[in-house]
């Protein structure tokens, strides 16, 4: 790695412990003394920031609003005295007797003749005192306690009492409820051969044919949207999986939808980055078949996608078209673009080298110290070439960005993992004992 | 029962159990805002008193000292907006501190007050996300959604507040060599 990477990314990092670094950057400042200094003044000029302490008007503020949060309720107090317990109605006068249910006439039972209940009309149910019979009840003398209850409607019509047939038709019910139930969660609950299990997959192959598509192709591929939401909305799919799904659909229509090469770059680094934290987070449960789904996954997407995108960004011409700079005559061997594998290199240190890679800041003016540093390199570098200053400072500005682009990439996060994944689409992951990220490879 | 004004129902023992909890964090971010202890006890005070009366908007279970700080820093940008005359910055001539114990710890004192007055020159969303990053120790997607930015963009702030204070105290190697 090289120092400016390096600090690079120790300016923009969220912690300064090193175990949360990339093994890259560590082994970096091992080896690098400057850089090593370079974190050791952030995290000193971080912490003399927490040290400094509060003003002494901190603590007499605090209690002065305290004092005044007491006297607000004070003032309050008044006017929102309750009683303790809520208002309960003692006298009956306001409110109409209640009748006792006890009292309410109700129809013997035994008044009914068998077989004459049916005979009752509706008129004469309502108006009970027209029937001088059922206004009088006889007694009956003659019914066993042990004899089914009939049960009254509303009006006191007798309904029949339950037959023994209705309880065995609502545990039928139940059952037929149970059995609809064990069926639908069967239905809902996901499975490799459900129907639309492969639209993930299939999404992720759409994105990655996206990422690298020209213009033409890449409407092309848009129109295959509309069948791939439908195939969503019709996919059974656990709720981590549509999730997916529903965001690698955006971002297909996003990359196909979209000119600037850089928002392109950040949404194929952003798909790359969930599909990595899916196998990551599948590795951390042990779970050895999603490890195989995801890191394949991972693989396919970095060999098809990520890869390619790299490659092509090193031959980027953005500069070119806006029409201002000659590639020959230009930077010395600057060959345009963003080499990731000179920028980067991590394993080969050779990093980003001013004589080989894309651009030397010091001769070409992208070093903020001034401007007549950077008049000075652009006179070097380019001689009396005339050239467009703003579109070199454009191409400049897009090349240092996919730099930081590649920084957040999970090749660039995560080397350890992104190494133990790497051409499982390929070649298929790693079987038998230790399998997956966490045990041999 | 309930405060004057407000409609909140949280008992006032627990809210001032909030306050004095919460309120040395909610000064200390308004005092690197401002810069200014009346400013910070003004806005300190709104603060709580607005946390108070939208206290049902807390959701439980959540960060009730990020819910507070991002409180803060709206008021702070409401009265910015409302009244151009809020006094950014004079800063007090020295550290002014009743914290001996804390005082005496700083390694330099000279060094404290340099520092401050080189955060009190960074815009305020850089210093505000500097604040919360290095006091409170907030993740950049708690600031993110604290100042209304994106995680990006509240990284991109970190590296400007950084590059910026290491470029002054000049402490790193102006010329970092190569491995």
């Amino acid at each position: 790695m090289k120092c400016e990477a390096a600090q690079n990314w120790l300016l923009q990092c969220e912690s300064l412990q090193p175990k949360t670094w990339p093994v890259g950057l560590v082994k970096h400042l091992r080896v690098c003394a400057s850089c090593y200094q370079f974190a050791k003044s952030i995290k000193r000029l971080e912490k003399a920031w927490r040290r400094i302490p509060v003003p002494a008007e901190c603590e007499t503020s605090k209690l002065n609003f305290l004092a005044r949060l007491s006297q607000l309720e004070q003032a309050k107090l008044p006017e929102i005295e309750q009683p303790e317990s809520l208002p309960v109605f003692e006298s009956s006068e306001e409110l109409p007797a209640l009748v006792p249910i006890d009292t309410v006439p109700e129809l013997d039972v035994a008044e009914v003749e068998p077989g004459t209940a049916e005979t009752h009309s509706l008129d004469e149910l309502e108006r009970p005192d027209s029937d001088p019979e059922i206004a009088q009840p006889r007694k009956v003398e003659s019914e066993p306690a042990e004899k089914a209850v009939p049960r009254r409607d509303r009006r006191g019509k007798e309904t029949p009492a339950r037959d023994s047939g209705w309880g065995g038709m609502r545990w039928l019910a139940v059952a037929a409820a149970v059995f609809m139930v064990i069926i639908g969660i069967g239905l809902l609950l996901p499975s490799r051969n459900s129907p639309g299990a492969d639209v993930v997959d299939r999404l992720i192959e759409w994105n990655a044919e996206l990422a690298n598509a020209p213009a033409k192709e890449r409407k092309r591929l848009l129109e295959e949207y509309e069948s791939f939401n439908t195939d969503l909305k019709r996919a059974v799919l656990s709720p981590e999986e549509r999730q997916l799904a529903e965001t690698l659909l955006a971002d297909g229509r996003k990359l196909a939808t979209s000119e600037d090469a850089l928002t392109q770059a950040e949404v194929v680094t952003s798909i790359a980055d969930k599909l990595m934290s899916r196998a990551a987070a599948a590795a951390d449960k042990g779970n050895e078949k999603e490890i195989e789904r995801h890191g394949t996954r991972y693989s396919r997407f970095n060999d098809r996608a990520l890869k390619p995108m790299w490659n092509r960004f090193a031959t980027f011409k953005a500069f070119e078209k806006k029409g201002g700079f000659i590639k020959d005559k230009g930077i010395g061997k600057d060959k345009g673009g963003f080499d990731k594998d000179k920028s980067f290199e991590k394993d080969k240190d050779k990093g980003l080298d001013k004589e080989k890679a894309g651009y030397d800041k010091d001769k070409a003016g992208s070093d903020k110290s001034g401007a007549k540093d950077e008049d000075k390199g652009v006179a070097m570098a380019f001689g009396k070439i005339e050239f467009d200053r703003a579109a070199y400072e454009y191409w400049l500005l897009q090349k240092m960005q996919f730099e930081q682009l590649y920084m957040r990439s999970p090749e660039f996060m995560r080397p350890d993992l992104h190494k133990q994944f790497d051409g499982w689409g390929r070649k298929g992951p790693p079987f038998g004992p230790g399998f997956g990220p966490k045990g041999r490879h | 029962m309930s405060f004057a004004g407000t409609e909140s129902p949280l008992p006032p023992d627990s809210f001032k159990a909030v306050v004095e909890a919460h309120w040395t964090a909610v000064y200390r971010l308004l005092y690197s805002m401002t810069g200014n202890p009346h400013d910070s006890e003004d806005l300190a005070q709104e603060t709580f008193l607005r946390a108070l009366r939208r206290w049902d908007s807390f959701k439980h279970g959540t960060n009730l000292r990020a819910w507070l700080l991002r409180i803060a820093s709206n008021a702070f940008f409401d009265v910015r907006r409302k009244r151009q005359t809020l006094k950014i910055g004079p800063l007090p001539d020295e550290i002014e501190s009743g914290n001996s114990a804390v005082e005496n710890a700083l390694e330099n004192k000279e060094q404290a007050e340099l520092i401050r007055v080189a955060v009190q020159d960074l815009t305020e969303l850089t210093r505000l996300v500097f604040h919360l990053r290095v006091t409170e120790d907030l993740s950049f997607k708690e600031i993110a959604k604290l100042a209304d930015i994106t995680e990006v963009a509240a990284r991109q702030h970190m590296h400007q507040a950084r590059a910026k204070l290491i470029k002054r105290f000049g402490d790193a190697p102006k010329d970092a060599g190569e491995e």
